[in-house]
Order: structure tokens, then sequence, then C-alpha cells
């Protein structure tokens, strides 16, 4: 541990020690819950986006624990997706656990601590620090999604999460096991170079599938998803918007590492077994996306065929390896893709479950789509917003969302062109039949909006005044949808698709 | 310049929606002084754009927007697109005027999306980067399905998103075809420094694509554009839309967005993969000469005035397909001419036939009887625009029909024999419904007190009408207005086809 270490740290010392305040704080219960402990996750929050800002554009890589943590490009990009996401965490739940009765420190060290995993996901270049950051953020997540303790949903979502998640890690980390034997490193580096041999290559490709398992549980495709709809449903609001975004950033940010040292040697097949996941998983997540009658649950099938969108990224992806070993993906578009796309998802969905954990009544109530019906008129700001947020996961031109799958699908075609091989523009193909598909039940909360007549009891609805945090949220998601779906840059002031967009390139230059 | 006229309305549509004190009754004129506003912005374009100068594409305005994939934010205007813009700046305050009694209810948010509706329409009449023609033709179902979605009648809420997955599901194979196109021209460029690799429509113009590519792209381009025209068998959603749409949307979709899909073709289909379109022009004409035929016959039984118009709608549409793809310089010039009066006879229609159904809540023929009585100016602009319609020369429809005929028959007689037949079905129904609407005894009472039109009303159709004589007697100056752009085309196609 040197000076340089913690210089590559700061960025995670923001959460961390934040959390501990408010573990030091927070700590009286006879005082009833204090109104700073909120302030003091977001200033920890605030404090990695500033080390984000102060830092970027980084030269290079500063490694931490010789080698275990690398702050890269991505690793920032990780750090500022995953506190944008935790700000927005944590400004929703002040209104939510309020209006809950259940304002308690804990949910905010909590949350800072998942966030924090989710960093040193994003930063890891070994797999025991990845470990690390997964079991830290999945600990922490299995606590969060039980928080309403009084709630049988809750409290399921926080059972089965840990029950399957805890399997997931077991996988995980079998797979870990094989790969060591197979490398005799935990090295990610090792993992390319040890392909080629011909006496490690079983274990290896056996490792490998264990590894991908465990992150394909994660971020929730198909055949592994089963857990996901009802941990999501039962999960307090504002946490499944950060499970849904948070934990596929950083599970993303780890796959593209991972897979930046596998996809050196084109002749491993697993292309082709990322190929039919991406396909069953949107078929899955569309499919019974349109069959169900809670929007909440309705995002959480949605949030797996999202999965599906990026995990033809992943198919796709190629880079280059450069002088000296280093790994270079900023040429990839494919990888670019994947963040665009993660901070496209980020902002409407966040926004989304915004408005969701706002409409929300006591017990998970007030989520079904009726009870959309004619709030457009109601609350016009509100149906605009949801409208919008809507429109941008499905993926409607104007949106950050159209932006993320026009990269997503251009970088399919892309592959295709490249490589004469037509499976990546058939999976393009089939990838945008899906998103008609999606679009359908995305079109059902406009027509519930705007279409259909305000429910009956819609006066006893006695809707509580948007809160500041709750407001804060949603207007800034609004802004951010539109804004990385159309934005230009005329005055340079670094905001909009092209900066978005040249940032995440920038990021993919040094993996390694 | 021409970047005011594509935003002005989405400003005025902005406006409405942020302005919370602007009262219900205010609002209408608000968008009314938007749509009047930008109609006279947009006539100096007329007269600035010069025919004869010998370049294609004027007043056009560009600016970076995302440099790393190539996007340009590029509009620009040719003959084609011109005309087509002044057909919407000119229809639309039309549209808000006629719109004034059939919306009651929540008016902020008709007139905002309206408004926007302009604002898309323009810009995919204007674009000329790929990628923001794929944007704003996106846009525009939006608006257009919340529009039939919430002020539109009975079974609106199945109509408007047949409406919406429909087009989409024209629209998204499109898109994967403009990302080929892209990454074939970044291909091409990698080896050839001249090439620049970009969405905008000229960088594309130097792209060279297999006849197989071609084929692949034209299906999944002329897809979207088919069931946009619509194109039998794909014009299904359209008496659904039609029907259920309120007044205003009819208007709108009839006299603008079914252009598109001919506009698509023209600018996109033909230049981009002639080697394909050359193939498939018999099944082009096979379609369009079924699709006028057909929905002649349908249109000929139909109960509901307002299907009636719908379906005689799609047989129009079928003529200016056949136009196009006669691919001659008349063809294309006919289905051009007849894109226009189209827009403003069909218009004029689903407006009159709006009127109607204001004063009787009805549109069935049984319903009818004996109106010319009691509203002979009525009746006198029905009759009118009907003519307009079914190509009584002197009027608009007839030079789009004629120059049509003119080209399909000399490329194909027999298409143009057969075709020809539609219209005369069309004279046939559409002077039943003027005959069974206005003429004879009035045999039902709920007739009787009915009122003849206003002054508004009036002031909706006399513009229409006039524009409908002018385009009628004086064809000359549209045409020329986009003879070099119809050259273009039609000397492109030939140049790639090797006629």
């Amino acid at each position: 541990m040197t000076w340089e270490d913690t210089k590559s740290l700061m960025p995670l010392l923001g959460p961390f020690l934040a959390a501990l305040a408010i573990l030091v704080v927070g700590g009286r219960k006879e005082r009833g819950p204090n109104p700073l402990l909120p302030l003091l996750a977001l200033a920890g929050f605030g404090w990695t986006l500033v080390g984000v800002g102060c830092l970027w554009p980084l030269e290079g890589a500063h490694d931490a624990f010789a080698g275990g943590l690398r702050l890269d490009g991505l690793g920032l990009v990780v750090a500022l997706l995953v506190s944008l996401g935790g700000a927005a965490c944590t400004l929703l739940s002040v209104d939510y656990l309020k209006r809950r009765g259940r304002n308690l420190p804990e949910f905010y060290v909590l949350v800072l601590f998942s966030a924090l995993g989710m960093m040193v996901m994003g930063m890891s270049t070994n797999w025991l620090s990845l470990l690390l950051g997964l079991e830290t953020m999945s600990l922490a997540l299995y606590v969060l999604c039980g928080f309403l303790r009084d709630e049988t949903r809750s409290v399921e979502s926080s059972i089965k999460y840990f029950l399957t998640g805890s399997f997931a890690s077991g996988l995980f980390l079998f797979g870990m096991g094989l790969l060591y034997g197979g490398t005799g490193s935990f090295e990610f580096r090792d993992l390319g170079g040890a392909m080629l041999d011909a006496q490690s290559q079983p274990l290896i490709v056996v490792g490998v599938g264990f590894l991908l398992a465990g992150f394909l549980f994660k971020i929730g495709a198909a055949p592994l998803h089963m857990w996901l709809p009802d941990v999501y449903e039962g999960a307090p609001t504002p946490i499944t918007g950060f499970m849904a975004t948070g934990v596929k950033v950083a599970a993303f940010a780890a796959v593209i590492r991972v897979l930046s040292e596998i996809y050196q040697h084109e002749h491993v097949g697993l292309r082709d077994v990322l190929w039919w996941i991406a396909l069953i998983t949107m078929i899955v997540g569309n499919v019974a996306a349109l069959a169900q009658t809670s929007v909440k649950r309705m995002l959480a099938y949605s949030s797996i065929a999202h999965a599906g969108y990026l995990t033809i990224a992943l198919v796709v992806m190629r880079g280059a390896v450069g002088e000296n070993g280093a790994i270079d993906f900023s040429g990839s578009l494919a990888a670019r893709a994947i963040l665009y796309y993660l901070l496209a998802y980020l902002v409407a969905n966040m926004g989304a479950f915004g408005v969701l954990s706002y409409l929300e009544k006591q017990g998970g109530k007030g989520l079904a789509y009726e009870d959309l019906a004619g709030l457009g008129f109601k609350h016009r700001f509100l149906g605009l917003v949801l409208s919008v947020f809507a429109l941008s996961l499905a993926g409607i031109p104007g949106t950050a969302g159209f932006v993320g799958k026009f990269l997503v699908f251009g970088s399919a075609v892309d592959a295709g062109v490249g490589t004469a091989d037509s499976s990546f523009v058939l999976l393009a193909v089939l990838g945008i039949l899906n998103s008609l598909v999606g679009l359908y039940y995305y079109l059902r909360v406009l027509i519930q909006l705007y279409a259909k007549p305000l429910a009956e009891d819609a006066s006893t609805r006695g809707a509580p005044l948007v809160g500041m945090g709750t407001g804060l949220v949603i207007v800034a998601s609004f802004i951010g949808t539109l804004w990385w779906g159309f934005g230009a840059d005329f005055l340079n002031l670094g905001f909009g698709v092209e900066p978005a967009m040249r940032m995440m390139q920038g990021a993919l230059a040094t993996l390694r | 310049m021409l970047s005011l006229v594509i935003f002005l309305p989405l400003f005025g549509a902005l406006f409405i929606l942020a302005a919370p004190s602007l009262e219900e009754k205010r609002i209408k004129w608000v968008a009314l002084a938007v749509t009047i506003l930008d109609f006279l912005v947009s006539l100096p374009l007329w007269f600035r754009y010069d025919g004869d100068s010998g370049v294609l594409f004027q007043l056009g305005q560009s600016a970076e927007w995302i440099p790393s994939l190539g996007i340009r934010y590029e509009v620009a205007l040719d003959g084609i697109s011109l005309l087509l813009v002044l057909l919407v700046t000119f229809i639309m305050p039309l549209v808000v005027v006629g719109s004034v009694k059939t919306i009651t209810r929540r008016h902020r948010e008709f007139y905002t999306l309206l408004l926007a509706l302009q604002t898309f329409m323009l810009g995919a009449f204007a674009a000329r980067d790929l990628f923001l023609f794929y944007m704003f033709w996106e846009l525009m179902v939006v608006p257009m399905f919340l529009i039939i979605g919430i002020w539109g009648g009975k079974p609106r809420i199945y109509a408007a998103l047949k409406f919406f997955i429909y087009t989409l599901f024209g629209s998204l194979p499109m898109l994967v075809a403009v990302l080929y196109l892209y990454t074939k021209l970044k291909a091409q460029a990698a080896a050839d420094p001249s090439i620049e690799a970009a969405y905008s429509l000229d960088a594309l113009s130097s792209l060279t694509l297999t006849l197989k590519e071609q084929w692949l792209c034209f299906i999944a381009f002329g897809l979207s554009f088919a069931v946009k025209v619509p194109m039998f068998p794909f014009h299904t959603w359209l008496p659904d839309a039609h029907t259920e749409a309120p007044t205003p949307g009819s208007v709108v979709l009839a006299g603008v967005l079914l252009k598109m899909g001919g506009y698509g073709f023209l600018r996109f289909a033909i230049p981009f993969f002639p080697l394909a379109v050359q193939q498939a022009v018999p099944a082009l004409y096979f379609f369009a000469v079924v699709g006028i035929v057909y929905a002649a016959l349908v249109a000929l039984v139909q109960t509901d005035v307002k299907r009636l118009v719908a379906y005689s709608s799609v047989s129009h549409m079928g003529l200016i397909v056949l136009g196009i793809f006669a691919l001659n310089p008349d063809g294309v010039r006919g289905g051009v001419y007849q894109m226009l009066a189209h827009g403003l006879t069909t218009g004029g229609l689903f407006l009159l036939v709006g009127m109607l159904y204001e004063r009787r809540h009805t549109r069935e023929f049984s319903e009818f009887g004996g109106v010319a009585h009691r509203m002979p100016v009525y009746a006198f602009f029905f009759l009118a625009i009907t003519l307009g319609s079914i190509g009584m020369p002197g009027l608009n429809g007839f030079v789009g029909e004629f120059l049509i005929f003119l080209g399909t028959f000399r490329e194909s007689p027999v298409t143009a024999f057969i075709a020809v037949t539609g219209v005369i079905l069309g004279a046939w129904y559409m002077l039943t419904t003027v005959k069974k609407i206005f003429f004879g005894e009035i045999r039902n009472d709920a007739n009787r007190s009915l009122v003849d039109i206003d002054r508004r009303e009036i002031a909706v159709l006399a513009p229409l009408l006039l524009m409908i004589i002018i385009m009628g007697v004086m064809p000359a100056p549209f045409l020329n207005k986009m003879e070099a752009s119809v050259q273009a085309v039609v000397q492109g196609y030939m140049t790639a086809v090797g006629r």
C-alpha cells in the first residue's frame, strides 16, 4: 500500500467513508431518524462524482493492491454510473422510506456498500477482487431487498435472492477454482495465454462456463433469470431500480474485462453460446413482460430483455491487442455500445422507478397498469416523464434508449459486415423484432396514462406532493434521457450524445 | 431558414406545454398562430428555390451532431420535398381551424401533439441525413398514436395500437438496413480515401452494393414505405386508423403521413437500390394494381362514409405508387403531383365527413339523403372536392392521374388498363356517395334540422378548394418546380440499370 494506491482508490473512498460515518453517527435510535444521514450518503456519492470529474480524462491507468484493482477509464465510467444510480436511489429512498416508516440509517449504509461493491467489481483485474466486489454488492442487496420486513413480498424477495444468489456465488467460486487450476494465477491477464495450452484448456473452458453462469445470473440472463421477477417485484422500489441498473453496470464492466482477454483468441465457441443466450434472454424477457399486469413486474421482465440486448454486444465485441500486450477496445463499437446502453438504461430506468416509487401505496399496491389510468391528465408532468421513460426503454428515436439500441444493433451489423458472418446481422434483426414485441408493453403504459379514463377512486388517491428527492431524480432522469437521446454539443460544454460517446470510447482504451 | 420552418411548430408545442397559465380556450389560437406563422415563413422557400439552377438541393443547412458516428444535422430541399413541405405548412392551419369543434377536451395535449407532429413531418421531408430522417420518421408515429388513442372513436385503442405496431414493424427492419448501408460505406471508405463514411445522403450516394445486398435493403426499406403508403397487402391498418382517428388526425394522416411512403420510395429506395427496383417493378405493379382495384371494390360496399374515404385513399395511393414505379418522367411527375392533389382532396373529404359527423354523430349512408336541401353550401364543397378526387379535368386530381396513366401506359399498357378501372370505380363510389347523402327527398327527420356550414368551416374549405382549382388549371408552376428533381431520379435510375 503506497501513496499511489490511495490515489487510485479515491473514487472508492467516498461511499466507504460515508458509510462508516453513518454507522457512527446514525446509531442512536432514541432521537429518531436523522435527516442528515441521507445527505451524508449523497456526499459520499458526490465525492465519487467529483473524483471522477477530477481524474477524467485519465492517462493510462493506476493500479492498487498489487494490481488487484485497476483504476482506468472503464473503472471511472463504472464509478460514475454507479454513483449516479446510487445517488438517485438514495434520493428516492428518502421519500419512499418515510412513507413506509422505515427510514433507518442502515438502509443508506447498505446502499453505499452495495455501490462500493459494484465499483470494486468494475475495477477488479483478478478473480479475488472481483469476488470481493461481487459479494460486497450482493450481501448488501440481499438485505436491502428485505428491508420492508413487515411485508411478506419483501421478505420473500430477500430470501429468494439470498438463496439463489448464494448458489450463483458458488458457481462463480467453483469457476474461479477451476481457472486457478488451469492458469495457476488469479489474474485475468493470464487467461488468454493459458487458453492456448492444450493441457489446461478443458479446465479453462469449464471454468469460464461456470464463471459465466455466475455473471449471467447476476444480470438476469435466461435461463438463469427465474429469481429475478419475484425479487425485483418484492424489493423496495428504489432498490429495484438500483439493482436493475447498478448490478448490470458492474457485471457488464467485469465481463468486458474478462472477455477482452478471452476474445484474443478467435477459436473459442463462446460467441455461439452467448449468441443463443442473447436470443433466448430477449425472447423470454419480452414475451413474459407482455403478460404482466403490474408495471413494476413488467419492468422486471423488461430488465431481462435489456440484458439480452446488451448480450448482443458481448457476442460481437472485439478489440485490438496493442504493443506490450495492452488491450485496446476503444475501436470496438460493441463495447462502447454496452457502456452507452447502460447509461441510457440507467437514466430511463431510475426515472421510471422514481415515478413508480412515488405512485406506490402501502403493501406494494398501486402499481398495476390500471392504477395509471388517466394519470397523464391528472399529473401532467408525471405522465409526460413516465411516457418519455417508457419510450426510451422501448427505443423510440429522440431518447437515450434509441441511441443505445442503435449502437448495439449497429455493432452487430458492423461485425457481420466485417466478418461476412451473417449470423451477427441475423442477431441484430432478431433483436429488432424483439424490441417490436417490447414496444407493445411499453405502449400499454402510455395507453393507460392517456387513453383510459381516470380510475374511480382517483380522488381518494390523495396523492402526496412529489418529495424533493423524488422530484429531483425524475427531472434529472428526464433531462438525461432526452439529452443523451438527441442532445447536440453546439456550445462545446461536454453534454449531449457526442461527448458521452467519446467518454465511453476513451474508457475502453486501456483495459490492460 | 429551413430549420426555422421545421422547428417553429415544435417551439410552439413546447410553449403550449410549458405555459400552464394559458387558458384551455386560448390554446387553439396559439396553435393557429404558430401554424399560420410557419406557413408564412415557409412561403419564401417557394420563391427562393430555383429549379433551373442546376443545383438539386438548395436552401440547406447543416451542423455537427454526432461526429464519432458520422451523423450530421443536415436539411435541404429539392423540388419534390419543397412541394411536400409546402403541402404540410399549407394544410396544418386548416387542420387547426377544422379541429376546433371536434376536439372538445384536452386541448393542451392535443395541440402540443399536433404541432410536434408537424415538426416531425417537415423534418422527415427535409432531412438529408439518413439517421436524422429515420429519427423523424419514427417520431412521427408517436403523436399520431396518441391522437388516435386519446381522441379517437370507440375502439380507438385497438386502432392506435394497430397503427403503431404496423408502422414500426415496417420501419424497424429499415433500421437494420440503415445500419448496414453505413457499415458498408465505412468498409468501402477504409479502402478508398475519397469516400467519406457518414449517414449523409450525399456520402451514401457513392456506395456500391451487390444485387443481393440491394434486394435485402430494398425489402427492408420498401416494407417500411409500403406500410406507410399503404400498399396492398399492408393496408389493413389504415381503415381502422382512419375511421377511429378524430377528424384532424385523419386529415393529417391522409393528407401528409401517407405521402411519406411515396416520398421514401422516390428519395431512398429508387436511388439506392436501382437494380433491385428494376427486378421488383413487375411485382410492385401487381400489388399496386391489386390495391387500386381491390380497395375500390371494397369502397363500393362500405356503409360508413369515412371508411369509404379511407378505402378510396388506399386505392389512390396505389395509383401514386404505380406512377412512381413507371420510372419515366411522366409517371414520376404524375406520382408526385398526385401526392399533392390527394393530400388536398382527401384531406378535404375527411374534413367534410367530420363536419357532417359533428352534426349528426353518425356516418352511415342510410341515415342521410336529401341533405343538399338543408346544407347547400356544404353540398357544393362536397361535390367540388369529390370531383377533384375522382379526377375531373380542370381540378387537380386529373393532372396527376393523367400523367400517371401516361407514364404507366408507356411501360405496361395492360397495367395501365387495369388501373383505369380503379378510377372508373372511384367515380362510381364517390358519386354514389354524393347521390345518397345529398340528393333525393329528406326521409330521415333528423336531417330536417341540419344547419349549413358556418363561416369558420367555409374558411377551412375555401382555401382547399381554391388550391384544388389552381392546381387543376395551372399545373405548370408546380411541375416546373419538381422537374429537375424528377429528371434526376429517373436519370439516376436509368444510368444505374443501363437503359
